[in-house]
């Protein structure tokens, strides 16, 4: 009987924790966006009750329940019971109550580090930062910068959301922890750092089989060499090498290992997918912490007030083609590694385990950024690939620097994950509108875009201005002048609007 | 980027600047802004501080800086103030002033240049005190206007572009104002002061947030305040002003409307308008004043006199001096609804939005006499009003005051429809 109940217990907190809710519910609301209330009360209600039933029936299957238990994370519930109210909720004074309760999580979030503390034996306590569990982490940020919102502009609120997410990224691998065994864990591995995560031409793979819950992958990149390894590591181009590596031969044979590698791997990726279609390009513009190391050398132009180059139409697509290319050229020798003999050489030439990771430029700036100049990663050696790498680390650094000091945020065009969720920037749930008729064409808009792309100034028919390369940073709504006339909506909703301010 | 040696109009073909030969040029101009501030005294409920403003129109206020007269809205006064100056805007709408223009240039010119040239050569004139002028290229009578001007004291020529669609226009006008900025640093001897220009185009922003917030307020009450009353405050702003104390004039205003809005409104719904067409410029308020008589009011304008020229702010999120040259000239040219430009679909834009914000019943349009540009304009507008089912007035009249009676019979029939639909 108990056994029953905690099956289904579980399976309950499966099914909300799944992403494919949000999807499901996300996709109801699109298509009845336009209706009464009541009708799409209804509609939303009856797809939730489907998707329940089948998720049930699903689950009887073992190998698929374990998919869709690889997908669920703790970022579902979070949206569902923080940022879905906060985006659709009125703004008036019952709005109050919602920030109580957030304000709530908060204090059990202070409680649960607080609690975290008290289980370390007395002889070693001392300070760890912030020893909590990612549920708890995770719903206490985002209360956070719930309650922050109503008193920032918006440019300050994305400036505390990059913030935040920027030291989350960087330093959360060492100031969020688990618990006091978490803790401890970190430091033994950082004890081997030199032949660990950091060094550039070795590395071990982070994930594990076990299905730990310690890694959730964002949309963006928040780099897995930033030291410490976090909660929030890995990006879902490490996925797709993962995928790429894998050794069918054995997944067919029925081995269990390869088995549960491929389900975690499908269902991350699964999950990206997913993320990109409701936020789209969003988490570029707010979160990627890769983009907030860029913007310190776009900072630095500004402040030594040179001009930035407005890119041509071709020079964005070169970057585009090239980011692709290149990152078909890295995952394309992930497809090789599993043919490696064993002195790890393939044709008489050494492939890295990552391979697309070793020429990101991300591997070289994260770890400087979260642990100091002096976890520079050294040159990759002359063995690998022919040298190819040794020469491409250093002109993607440069290439790296240069976009972003020269361009603004030229080189989001280059980066692979962000032409993947960019697929949803048009037909996804995030939307940017505008009123042509309150336009009056002074194009402030393409001015302060990071990505100069010019649609919304040009569009005087169509009210959809989402563009591919839209990063949805807000920033054309922010700065336009002329009142209501930009507007952002999520799920046919309006969130946000341009509004004139003197 | 070449530097200009000379000035743009440095040809051996100079003629002696000249005066008028009528003695009593000056005392008719004077005449008719003391006839039109005594009819606005009799206006009901105005702002206690409006004499403020009046004074700053009537008697230009004096200051130890030197003074830059500018003949148009598009010209970014915020450069010049940077310069240590003041700018001043100068385009005349005295009826008195046209026919002494008329004695050195012919009569089928649009009566705007006629008085701007008039007002030149009466001595004592505001104009006759500026150090230099800055004209944009707007028309041709402005073109030419440029170069009369230019035997009487120093002047600038800001050549816009014919089209405002297109990013090379914009990097066009932002090189055309480093150049203005070249110009301005020769004649006044000064440097331009990068956090004066900062500071002013802070303050021209406040300057449209208080405009705005005005606007909207008469949008919801258009009896507090006149539409007359609200043209000299505007206009009072271009008059050489410190804007921060005309804005903290402009913030009395707003308390004052706030608290009038507390007052139960008349029962009597006045027909609501929007104003469009040609510029209504100080003391030719005889369009506002007929339309104002006749039961209707206007709630809502697209002159470059009126509310609009206060409408666009300038933004940008860079700090260098090229990236705010930049800024101004997205203000100024791409933002701009004037008719020299190739298309007219913002200014079309805009009214549309603003009869439908205001829920106006018509539009009237302010067409000047001899101005070809808004004359070929009108086409697409009244065929964009009726394919709307506005109905629309074209009210086509110069400065003189003789047709007022006229305007006022075609304005009252015009209600008449409006009364009856």
């Amino acid at each position: 009987m108990s056994g029953g109940l905690s099956y289904l217990l579980h399976l309950c907190w499966a099914m909300l924790s799944s992403p494919l809710l949000i999807l499901v519910i996300g996709t109801t609301m699109l298509t009845t966006a336009k209706t009464s209330t009541k009708r799409k009360f209804l509609v939303i209600a009856s797809a939730t009750a489907v998707y329940f039933l089948v998720y049930m029936i699903a689950s009887m299957n073992p190998k698929i329940a374990n998919l869709l238990e690889g997908m669920s994370s703790p970022f579902v519930p979070v949206i569902f019971l923080l940022v879905f109210p906060a985006l659709f909720l009125p703004r008036n004074k019952y709005y109050l109550l919602f920030l109580i309760f957030t304000a709530m999580i908060i204090l059990a979030a202070t409680i649960s580090v607080y609690l975290q503390y008290r289980a370390i034996p007395s002889g070693e306590r001392n300070f760890y930062w912030f020893l909590i569990p990612s549920e708890m982490m995770i719903a206490g940020t985002v209360s956070f910068l719930i309650v922050m919102e109503p008193l920032l502009s918006l440019g300050g609120f994305r400036a505390l959301v990059r913030l935040t997410a920027f030291l989350m990224l960087m330093y959360g691998g060492f100031a969020l922890r688990q618990d006091y065994l978490d803790y401890k864990e970190m430091l033994s591995r950082r004890k081997n750092y030199s032949s660990g995560v950091l060094n550039l031409s070795e590395t071990s793979p982070v994930m594990s089989a076990k299905g730990d819950r310690n890694y959730s992958y964002l949309p963006s990149a928040p780099c897995r060499f930033s030291a410490d390894g976090g909660y929030l590591q890995g990006c879902n181009m490490e996925m797709a090498q993962r995928f790429l590596q894998l050794n069918f031969l054995k997944v067919s044979g029925g081995d269990v290992t390869e088995m549960q590698f491929m389900s975690k791997i499908l269902a991350t990726m699964t999950l990206f997918l997913i993320f990109s279609f409701i936020f789209a390009r969003w988490f570029c513009g707010w979160v990627c912490p890769l983009s907030i190391i860029g913007d310190l050398v776009d900072k630095i132009r500004r402040l030594l007030k040179m001009p930035h180059l407005k890119p041509s139409e071709p020079v964005k697509l070169a970057y585009i083609f090239s980011g692709a290319g290149i990152s078909g050229f890295g995952l394309a020798l992930a497809k090789l590694y599993p043919h490696v003999d064993e002195s790890g050489k393939f044709m008489g030439c050494k492939i890295p385990l990552y391979p697309f990771c070793k020429i990101c430029p991300g591997q070289q700036v994260c770890p400087v950024m979260s642990s100091g100049l002096s976890q520079y990663p050294s040159l990759p050696g002359w063995e690998w690939v022919w040298g190819t790498y040794r020469i491409a680390v250093v002109i993607m650094l440069v290439f790296f620097i240069a976009s972003f000091a020269l361009g603004r945020r030229l080189w989001c065009y280059f980066c692979p994950m962000g032409m993947i969720s960019a697929i949803f920037n048009r037909g996804g749930m995030m939307v940017l509108r505008k009123q042509p008729v309150k336009c009056n064409h002074c194009g402030v808009c393409n001015e302060v875009c990071p990505m100069h792309i010019d649609l919304v100034r040009a569009e005087m028919k169509n009210t959809d201005v989402s563009s591919y390369s839209c990063l949805l940073c807000l920033k054309c709504i922010q700065k336009c002048p002329q009142d209501s006339c930009l507007s952002l909506e999520f799920t046919g909703r309006k969130i946000t609007e341009s509004k004139f301010n003197g | 980027m070449d530097k200009i040696t000379g000035t743009q109009f440095s040809g051996p073909y100079g003629v002696p600047p000249r005066q008028t030969t009528n003695a009593n040029a000056s005392k008719r101009i004077e005449a008719v802004i003391q006839d039109q501030l005594k009819k606005l005294s009799h206006l009901r409920n105005r702002p206690p501080n409006i004499h403020y403003f009046e004074n700053l129109l009537t008697s230009h206020p004096s200051c130890n800086r030197p003074k830059v007269g500018i003949y148009c809205n598009m010209i970014p006064y915020e450069l010049i103030n940077a310069f240590g100056a003041r700018a001043i805007r100068l385009g005349c709408g005295n009826p008195a002033a046209v026919p002494v223009g008329e004695e050195i240039i012919t009569g089928d010119v649009c009566p705007l240049v006629k008085g701007s040239i008039g007002m030149m050569l009466c001595p004592g004139s505001l104009s006759s005190e500026c150090d230099c002028f800055v004209l944009p290229t707007s028309c041709d009578a402005k073109k030419k206007l440029g170069e009369i001007l230019s035997d009487y004291k120093p002047v600038f020529m800001l050549n816009l572009p014919a089209e405002q669609n297109s990013y090379l226009y914009l990097d066009q006008t932002a090189k055309e104002l480093e150049r203005l900025s070249d110009f301005l640093g020769r004649t006044l001897g000064h440097k331009m002061d990068k956090s004066l220009l900062r500071e002013e185009m802070r303050l021209a922003n406040k300057r449209s947030s208080l405009i705005r917030e005005i606007s909207k307020l008469r949008i919801e009450r258009p009896d507090i305040l006149s539409i007359r009353d609200l043209f000299i405050i505007i206009q009072s702003s271009y008059a050489g002003v410190p804007l921060d104390e005309w804005n903290a004039e402009m913030q009395m205003i707003h308390e004052w409307y706030s608290k009038e809005m507390q007052t139960p409104a008349g029962k009597r719904k006045k027909i609501r308008l929007v104003l469009t067409g040609a510029p209504i410029i100080w003391p030719n308020f005889k369009v506002l004043a007929v339309i104002e008589e006749s039961d209707s009011v206007i709630v809502a304008d697209t002159l470059c006199t009126g509310m609009q020229s206060c409408n666009d702010p300038s933004a940008g999120d860079e700090s260098s001096v090229k990236y705010m040259l930049r800024s101004l000239a997205m203000k100024y040219i791409f933002g701009s609804i004037c008719p020299c430009f190739i298309s007219q679909s913002t200014k079309l834009n805009r009214l549309m939005d603003l009869v439908k914000e205001t829920s106006s019943r018509g539009v009237v349009n302010h067409a000047l006499r001899l101005c070809q540009l808004c004359d070929l304009e009108n086409y697409r507008l009244h065929q964009i009003l009726k394919k709307n089912n506005i109905p629309l007035l074209d009210v086509r009249t110069d400065y003189s005051l003789e047709d007022t009676e006229q305007l006022r019979i075609r304005v009252e029939a015009f209600l008449e429809t409006l009364y009856g639909a």
